[in-house]
């Protein structure tokens, strides 16, 4: 893609501060959730982040959303940084960023039907007639696999897939141009699982969406993704498209990933790269290679510099010195 | 994982016959769960898959005796565990049974632990009830839980309050919670979807051990066929409350009989190569309260004719222990 | 944390002074105080000279800087009709309020709890029916008119209690049976706490703590109750400045109580503003402290508010 990135983040980090005590408390040391971050997201791409549960992922996604200030770094829109926008130029921002989460349950008001839950985006940013407003939401419910009556009823009446579609709903209310999602169809069945990624496919290649897709199940990744990126313990360690990626991980925690994936049928066999150890704590990271307690192919070397990210072949990017 | 041994002794440890659980909302009367027959053996894993809003969290939570009050109530049907009706027990005689035989991983990982204490404080909680730990012993038993679900730094995070932690942490807390006490029996309501591949892979090992250890029997409630086809035994597949197809897995990988398990399978994401769209089940799920006539697939099923229209359909024994409730069954 | 307390000391400074320039001002729109004070035949220049003793004289902001200089000094000027130091008099009558908004407080709260509580725990029994009346009908009751109801039963009637005034306990009971039914403090509480345990009853992490085997009562008292506790506390700590801070005039007025409530009814009547301006000032204070202490009982409460 050589199209202006629509997204692009510059060395972004957060640390959150571990503290004891009520009021007067003191810092005892940071969790360093996301530690020098770099990718861009071009128009129409699916760009994905992958790795490690606890590695930084949400955190990275609700810092573009402005939920989360970084301790570092940049994110920048269409070339703005969006932490210095105020003023319409936010109120933008925020009608053409919209997220689905990991979590239905959170973002839902369990006191507000659906519908006007759906129509909420519709009321802030445009100036639609009640009846547009009800047939907009009625459409959209349509889209995501729910019936336009139940606009009437309340979260708490919904299964957890039957939420999750909510959401989806409710962030493309406002025909967004990027649409950040984090693990959005996890809690779905299949055949919904399908028609909601179908869905988001065909939005994309109708109106040019760009989403950032945050998921642990490389099947979907795969299936959705044009780039991925792999992180551990806030870094990336390994950027590449999607079928570069699949087809010739080179950085051994991706490689060990990509390994525990489980085939969707029995009798598959496949050989499995089991990692020694634990997960780093994000307050003391190992020195050197973050990876390099845990890496069947550590080296001494490995445990001195950090390594940087260095592209090994045109567009896949990975972060070790020694692959 | 080829070959799982069953060790099914004459009677199941948990018999569950024509489970009925409904809820009475303004809009008529939801059949969450109706009709629903099952048996796990002493170690058996068992896994429960289907559309999403057909009844399996509903299901597991009747198990616990746990539906959502006012409106859901178990209706009929018995559950026996190791013979004893649960559904006949004094509510602090369930209780006896709740954290300490039968243990149950919540769906939602995000909500499902309490916002205002520390996950120590929760993970210590059912072991300070049934084992009557205290003090030191507690709360080392609460690290090492933690640590057993591969939560680095475990002393630590144990003073963490949920907010401080990830998606997967937490189900993984949750996880350290359900096992805490050694339960016979554990229902495992989508309890890796929050989790990467390798710590999903360790997480599966780990349930994998204490299966085999303690004879943990387990039902497995998930979306993940890859999670099915690796853990579990044997599979029932359920679509608008209920079973509608029940067989080993490999029986049902390999032949599957009714039409809604032929077009689960179907779209099935593949990890090994890419495709261009995946195929899905057209048309709505139904509504629970309102099902259609006959059998409940119908307006869906590629096969259906009109008597699937008119009437229910029969139970069907394709082979063994394998049946289907489907008037015309996929012969594969 | 440390931050965050500096930041609402400050910002409670400012909200402080902005409410004595308004107070301030406010007093001064509503007419001479001297044309209450001095005798109807009193000559201009009786007039002047009382002025100037009074400092009214002298232009605007410079009366407001005097005012400022000696309020941070505790020096809240002089009543102009008994010409006692304000502070005195606050001195005098604020035990008086804040003992009688305390024992309505507790009693409201401790009526509100159990069953705001109990009304959640069993939604739609008799119990949460009863409740809810109690709630609407507490609240549409003038106290006004329930003072009254009640003085003349036990003790016009019955004979039974004082009149009014302060004194032994007997002379709490009506004022705090009235201020702690009426208005909002119990209505309030019981349809807040009720609405926000049921909230919190249907929520996954107490279908969790169920499924651990918790006992009913574990998961009501310690699950449920802290996280329904969260919207409570605001109320709670509002409504208590406001009693404190003389809300309770008509409580006061009414069974002769000589509180804050009754101070400020009789200098509006007066229009002593001397007087008028510690009683705003003095509930904005009540007001702003309370609004402190509600944030940390916050940050108590909820660890997500703690780490901000
Ligand atoms: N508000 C917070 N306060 C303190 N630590 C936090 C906070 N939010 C996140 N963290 C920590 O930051 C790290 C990264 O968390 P994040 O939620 O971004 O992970 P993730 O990659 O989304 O993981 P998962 O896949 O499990 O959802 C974790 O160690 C987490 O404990
Ligand atoms: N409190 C409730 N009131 C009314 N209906 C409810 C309630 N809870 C659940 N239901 C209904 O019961 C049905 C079954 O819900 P359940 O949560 O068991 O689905 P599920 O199979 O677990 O789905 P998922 O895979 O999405 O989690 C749903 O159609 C839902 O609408
Ligand atoms: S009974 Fe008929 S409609 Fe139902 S699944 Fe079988 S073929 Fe399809
Ligand atoms: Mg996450
Ligand atoms: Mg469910």
């Amino acid at each position: 893609m050589t199209a202006a990135p629509i997204l692009e983040t510059t060395d972004l980090r957060k640390y959150f501060p571990i503290t004891k005590g009520l009021a007067f408390s003191r810092v005892r040391g940071w969790i360093k959730a996301v530690d020098g971050v770099n990718f861009d997201i071009s128009p129409g791409e699916t760009f994905s982040l992958v790795g490690e549960s606890g590695c930084g992922k949400t955190t990275t996604a609700r810092i573009i959303l402005r939920l989360e200030p970084p301790t570092s770094g940049a994110v920048r829109f269409r070339g703005q940084d969006i932490y210095a926008l105020s003023g319409e130029e936010l109120k933008a921002y925020r009608s053409s960023v919209q997220a689905v989460f990991q979590d239905p349950w959170s973002s839902m008001n369990p006191r507000m039907r659906i519908g006007p839950m759906v129509a909420e985006p519709l009321k802030y940013s445009s100036t639609m007639s009640p009846g547009d407003m009800k047939s907009r939401v009625a459409e959209l419910l349509e889209q995501v696999g729910l019936e336009p009556a139940q606009a009437n009823l309340y979260p708490h009446e919904f299964s957890g897939g039957q939420r999750q579609r909510i959401a989806v709903a409710r962030a493309l209310a406002l025909k967004p141009s990027l649409v950040v999602l984090d693990e959005p169809v996890s809690a779905l069945d299949v055949s919904i699982r399908a028609q909601i990624m179908n869905l988001l496919k065909d939005l994309q290649g109708q109106y040019g969406l760009s989403y950032l897709l945050i998921a642990h199940h490389l099947a979907t990744v795969r299936y959705m993704s044009h780039r991925i990126a792999v992180m551990y313990v806030g870094k990336i360690v390994e950027m590449a498209e999607t079928e570069e990626l699949f087809s010739r991980p080179v950085h051994p925690y991706t490689q060990a990933l990509i390994s525990a994936a489980l085939p969707a049928r029995p009798g598959v066999e496949r050989a499995e790269i089991i990692l020694r150890g634990t997960v780093p704590s994000p307050v003391d990271l190992p020195p050197g290679c973050r990876f390099h307690p845990r890496c069947p192919q550590a080296h001494v070397r490995c445990s001195q510099g950090e390594p940087e990210l260095r592209e090994v072949s045109p567009g896949h990017y990975v972060c070790c010195d020694h692959c | 994982m080829t070959t799982k041994p069953v060790a099914q002794g004459a009677t199941p440890l948990l018999q569950v016959d024509d489970l009925r659980t409904y809820f009475f909302t303004r809009w008529g009367v939801v059949k969450s769960v109706d009709g629903v027959s099952f048996s796990v053996g002493r170690g058996e894993i068992f896994g429960l898959v289907g559309e999403s809003g057909c009844g399996k969290s509903i299901t597991c939570l009747s198990l616990m005796r746990l539906v959502p009050q006012p409106a859901g109530k178990i209706v009929g049907g018995r559950i026996l565990f190791e013979g004893r009706d649960l559904l006949k027990l004094g509510e602090s005689e369930m209780r006896r049974y709740r954290g300490r035989h039968i243990s149950i991983i919540l769906q939602d990982p995000m909500t499902s632990l309490n916002p205002v204490f520390t996950v120590g404080d929760q993970i210590a909680e059912p072991v300070r009830l049934h084992q009557r730990a205290r003090g030191r012993d507690l709360w080392d038993r609460a690290a090492s839980a933690l640590r057993l679900l591969r939560i680095p730094d475990p002393e630590t995070r144990l003073g963490d309050y949920p907010h401080q932690m990830s998606g997967g942490m937490r189900q993984r807390v949750v996880g350290a919670i359900a096992l805490a006490c050694e339960p016979h029996v554990l229902i495992a309501d989508e309890a890796t979807t929050a989790l990467d591949a390798t710590i999903q892979a360790q997480y599966l090992a780990l349930l994998q051990e204490v299966h085999e250890k303690k004879g943990l029997s387990i039902i497995f409630v998930t979306h993940d066929f890859g999670i099915v086809a690796k853990m579990c035994h044997r599979v029932a597949v359920m679509y608008a409350g209920k079973i509608v197809e029940m067989a080993s897995v490999r029986e049902l990988f390999d032949h599957p009989a009714h039409p809604y398990t032929v077009a689960l399978l179907d779209a099935v994401p593949p990890l090994d190569y890419r495709v261009e769209r995946l195929a899905s089940i057209e048309g709505q799920p139904p509504q629970l309260y309102k099902l259609p006539s006959g059998c409940s697939f119908s307006p869906r099923c590629p096969r259906s004719d009109s008597l699937c229209v008119r009437e229910s359909p029969p139970q069907v024994t394709v082979d063994g222990g394998h049946w289907a409730t489907c008037w015309r069954l996929v012969d594969a | 944390m440390q931050r965050y307390i500096l930041f609402r000391l400050v910002q409670a400074g400012a909200t402080l002074l902005a409410v004595s320039l308004v107070v301030f001002i406010l007093a001064r729109l509503t007419g001479n105080p001297l044309d209450l004070l001095m005798p109807i035949d009193s000559t201009p220049e009786q007039y002047a000279q009382e002025s100037q003793r009074l400092g009214l004289d002298k232009p605007l902001y410079v009366q407001f800087g005097r005012f400022l200089v000696n309020s941070v000094q505790a020096d809240l000027g002089k009543s102009i009709r008994t010409g006692r130091p304000v502070l005195e008099l606050l001195r005098q009558r604020f035990p008086n309020t804040m003992k009688l908004g305390l024992s309505a407080m507790a009693l409201a709260l401790a009526i509100a709890f159990p069953l705001g509580i109990l009304a959640a725990v069993r939604r739609g029994s008799f119990l949460d029916g009863a409740a809810r009346t109690t709630a609407v009908f507490g609240q549409s009751l003038p106290s006004f008119w329930v003072g009254i109801l009640l003085l003349s039963v036990f003790a016009g009637t019955l004979h039974l209690l004082p009149a009014g005034g302060a004194g032994g306990l007997k002379h709490y009971l009506l004022p705090t049976v009235t201020l702690a039914l009426t208005g909002f403090m119990l209505s309030g509480v019981v349809r807040l706490l009720r609405s926000s345990m049921l909230d919190v009853l249907d929520s996954e992490y107490v279908k969790l703590a169920r499924a651990k085997g918790l006992s009913e009562n574990v998961v009501v008292w310690k699950h449920a109750l802290k996280n329904a506790l969260i919207p409570v506390v605001t109320f709670v700590g509002f409504y208590f400045a406001l009693l404190l801070g003389g809300a309770s005039v008509v409580v006061e007025t009414v069974f002769a109580w000589p509180g804050v409530g009754r101070l400020a009814y009789e200098a509006v009547m007066w229009r002593d503003y001397p007087v008028v301006q510690a009683v705003v000032l003095l509930l904005a204070t009540l007001l702003v402290a309370a609004n402190l202490v509600v944030d940390i009982l916050y940050a108590y409460l909820d660890p997500r508010v703690r780490y901000r």
